[in-house]
């Protein structure tokens, strides 16, 4: 069964602020940790015990289902990107359709599916911890600095 | 094994010297025995003198400790302290010697039945375990005690389980395979060479490591607990401090409510920008920029198709092609193929599912966009941090004016809490850096208790492969696994009973003001309520440790330094009358004030009560003298000790007459 996983160093990372409003569930910091990879195209794989991660939940929760086929949406993006998949090539494009989503599956995605989307995660949150000098230790700080290093990971990415 | 306290004797030190015979001329010692004596009398020393007699801690006091224990104005040399037990019916004395001119503590024991007389602290093995400190502060404590096992800052109603059902039994038994494998490796012999040496090594270096760790957390989580308990203590004092008087005070009182009202609004627009955050849309144009773009391209690329795998799933069980070609087994094989290449039904679902909420969330909209959202969320938000920052900054400035003002013992206790804090942040962090399970397998000295145990495992099954002692590893972790689950479990099954039993008991005692237990976590933790009032709180504290002394299969007595004092009349008639049902000897120490409701209800549940009344000889206390009853009565240069009821309740002193 495919499950959201979060690398145990990513919850130390985060470990002053995850517990407490304004965050509800681990997934909020899931999800940060996803776009920023999903932003940056950064991704790095959780298999072998380089990275241990423990697994979160099967499905999206409730404050994420809302936006969960945009999640979806930037996960495919991402991957025809980093793929190098010609948009206009519908064999490759159905090829990677296929590759990733189920429906059958409780969170829409295949096991690759799930395990591509957990390496964005991953490597979001290992882009988080560079581009800051400490962890964070305030949410309102964090939160508030967030988008402008999503800014930052959309240019870099857009640059290189 | 039942373990009674015949009596003690004491000389030369601040409490007056004196010989308590708990037994008397009756053949065993009483259920109860209740030894009043006013105030001064040393209550507190004799409690302190049984547990250190009984533990043999004293060897460890400095000489400023063993020289506190010396009489005022008492010019002798030593200081002795001797306590006579009975071990399941057969006697065994130890006695502790205070040497306050060299300043140094030492014991002798005496056991008639094994050993005769020893010039050590030496209790039989058996009896050894009871008379740890921690453990003896389960059955002799003052009635204070009862009250910290409800205390959540404590670990009192945990230990107190563990100590009395026994559960470090399983630990021994933990550690009595682990050493008999170590045993069967060392006959090795012909195959034992460098590389197992240094195994060996490094296996017993990481073992005394963990047990370091162990203590170093168990530290560093106690000092958590009691520097919270400080901090928040010294808070309150300082608020209390900074809220009353002058004018500074009453705009330090403002500034308080505005930084809580700051504070409160700083949690709502976090709140708003987190979850304005929790769209995507809303965090970047770019992401809304590629999801338009993706949805563009599959509509250009008409995907999904209308034809889909299924289709020509169907089509290879015709007989022909629907271009009227015959099937051939070849053509079957090609299309078979190739409709693997096409999205299925629900996979097409999925698709049309997110160009969907593309479409949906993209369009334009009366309403604010999410980035709108984001962005109005994200200026409520730095104008939230913005006013708590400088609310708070004016709370600390009138805070310090308010301490330049002249007040030490303010400026004392903000020096203190910041202190406080900063040990309460590190020992918070040490704590975390023991329990992580990311710590990186470099450093030769790691923290991390996971990766302890691992290295620990690790070490073994290189040993057990080295010495051929496979079988023999594996077995000893499946007992070594059942050991400690068997003690989590059994925690649990014990917590649960516990729970229940006092709970039943909870409700004859209290009545008229019920309280439920609701579980045991480190403390006694009740249904509905942080904590009762001091007198509830007592009750319960009580029942749940005589639950926990009758759930144990050994008696022990419990000696209590004023166990009915804070308690109204009412719940000292219902705690008395359960006492003599809950243990096999209690020996209480109280005064005149404490006996109405109490000891009537004692006598009423028991007939086996010793009744000693006991004075320290001073002129204040001359005229009781020429009172004395005829019998009963045994007394020295310095004390009187009376034995009968009569004469214990008709005794009206509370606190010691010096004049």
């Amino acid at each position: 069964m495919a499950y959201f996983r979060l690398r145990t160093d990513a919850q130390s990372w985060f470990s002053e602020i995850a517990d407490a409003p304004p965050f509800r569930t681990k997934f909020d910091v899931y999800y940060l940790c996803l776009l920023a990879g999903l932003a940056s195209g950064r991704a790095t794989e959780l298999a072998g015990a380089a990275h241990p991660a423990t697994d979160l939940v099967e499905k999206f929760v409730e404050d994420y289902r809302p936006a969960s086929r945009l999640i979806i949406g930037l996960l495919v993006t991402a991957e025809l990107r980093k793929s190098g998949i010609d948009v206009s090539e519908k064999t490759q494009v159905r090829a990677l359709f296929k590759r990733l989503v189920d429906s059958e599956s409780p969170n829409s995605l295949t096991e690759p599916g799930m395990r591509r989307l957990n390496a964005y995660a991953s490597g979001g949150y290992e882009y988080l911890a560079e581009q800051r000098d400490m962890k964070p230790y305030t949410a309102e700080e964090f939160i508030q600095s967030y988008t402008a290093l999503i800014g930052d990971a959309v240019e870099k990415a857009a640059l290189g | 094994m039942r373990i009674d306290i015949a009596g003690w004797s004491t000389s030369g030190l601040r409490c007056p010297d004196v010989v308590i015979d708990l037994i008397g001329p009756a053949p065993t010692t009483p259920k109860v025995t209740l030894l009043q004596m006013p105030n001064g009398t040393g209550k507190t020393t004799t409690l302190e003198m049984l547990i250190a007699t009984l533990s043999g801690v004293a060897t460890s006091w400095d000489e400023k400790m063993v020289r506190s224990y010396r009489r005022k104005g008492d010019d002798r040399d030593l200081g002795t302290f001797v306590v006579s037990l009975l071990v399941d019916g057969r006697p065994l004395s130890i006695e502790l010697v205070l040497d306050f001119e060299m300043g140094t503590a030492r014991y002798r024991t005496t056991n008639p039945g094994s050993g005769g007389v020893v010039q050590s602290w030496a209790p039989p093995p058996l009896v050894r375990r009871f008379l740890a400190k921690e453990f003896l502060g389960l059955f002799v404590f003052n009635g204070e005690f009862a009250a910290r096992l409800l205390d959540e800052r404590q670990t009192a109603a945990d230990d107190a389980i563990d100590a009395l059902c026994q559960l470090y039994l399983l630990d021994e038994v933990e550690d009595f395979v682990e050493q008999e494998w170590s045993r069967r490796t060392k006959q090795a012999g012909a195959k034992s060479d460098g590389a197992l040496t240094r195994l060996r090594t490094q296996l017993a270096n990481m073992t005394t490591r963990r047990g370091i760790i162990v203590q170093a957390r168990a530290k560093a989580e106690g000092q958590v607990r009691d520097t919270a308990a400080d901090m928040a203590d010294l808070s309150a004092k300082i608020e209390e401090r900074l809220g009353t008087g002058r004018s500074t005070r009453e705009q330090f009182n403002e500034a308080k409510i505005e930084m809580t009202r700051t504070e409160g609004a700083l949690v709502v627009a976090a709140g708003n920008a987190m979850q304005a955050l929790r769209q995507p849309l809303a965090i970047h144009p770019s992401f809304a920029t590629s999801l338009i773009a993706l949805k563009d391209n599959l509509d250009n690329l008409r995907l999904p198709e209308n034809t889909s795998a299924q289709f020509f799933n169907e089509l290879l069980e015709e007989d022909e092609c629907i271009c009227g070609r015959e099937m051939t087994p070849g053509a079957k094989h090609e299309i078979g193929i190739r409709s693997l290449r096409y999205l299925d039904a629900s996979e097409s679902g999925v698709i049309n599912a997110i160009k969907q909420d593309i479409g949906d969330f993209t369009a334009s909209s009366e309403t604010q966009s999410p980035a709108e959202n984001l962005a109005a969320a994200m200026t409520e938000l730095g104008t939230a941090r913005r006013d708590q920052k400088m609310a708070r900054q004016t709370v600390i400035a009138l805070q310090q004016k308010l301490i330049d003002e002249g007040d030490e013992e303010l400026r004392a206790w903000q020096l203190q809490l910041d202190k406080q804090t900063k040990l309460n942040a590190e020992c918070a962090r040490l704590v975390q850096e023991i329990d992580a399970d990311d710590e990186k397998d470099s450093a030769s000295e790691p923290c991390s208790l996971k990766l302890i145990d691992k290295k620990i495992k690790d070490f073994g099954s290189k040993i057990s492969e080295i010495t051929e002692t496979v079988t023999l590893r594996k077995q000893t972790d499946v007992v070594k696994g059942i050991m400690a689950r068997t003690k989590e479990l059994a925690r649990l099954k014990i917590k649960a009973e516990l729970i229940a039993l006092s709970n039943t008991r909870l409700e004859k005692v209290l009545a008229n003001d019920p309280l439920t237990i609701a579980r045991i976590d480190r403390s006694i933790r009740l249904e509905g309520q942080g904590t009762g009032s001091t007198a509830q709180v007592l009750a319960a504290g009580y029942v749940f440790l005589m639950s926990a002394l009758r759930r144990g299969n050994n008696d022990f007595p419990l000696v209590v330094d004023s166990p009915a004092n804070p308690m109204d009349m009412g719940r000292r008639r219902r705690v008395g009358g359960l006492i003599p049902e809950l243990c096999s000897q209690f020996v209480a120490f109280t005064i005149n004030t404490e006996l109405p409701g109490f000891v009537p209800a004692l006598a009423g549940a028991t007939a086996e009560i010793r009744y000693l009344t006991m004075f320290r000889k001073t002129p204040g206390t001359a005229r009781l003298l020429p009172a004395l009853p005829t019998a009963g009565v045994t007394q020295n240069d310095h004390s009187v000790v009376v034995e009968g009821s009569d004469y214990f309740m008709s005794f009206d002193i509370t606190d010691e007459e010096e004049d």
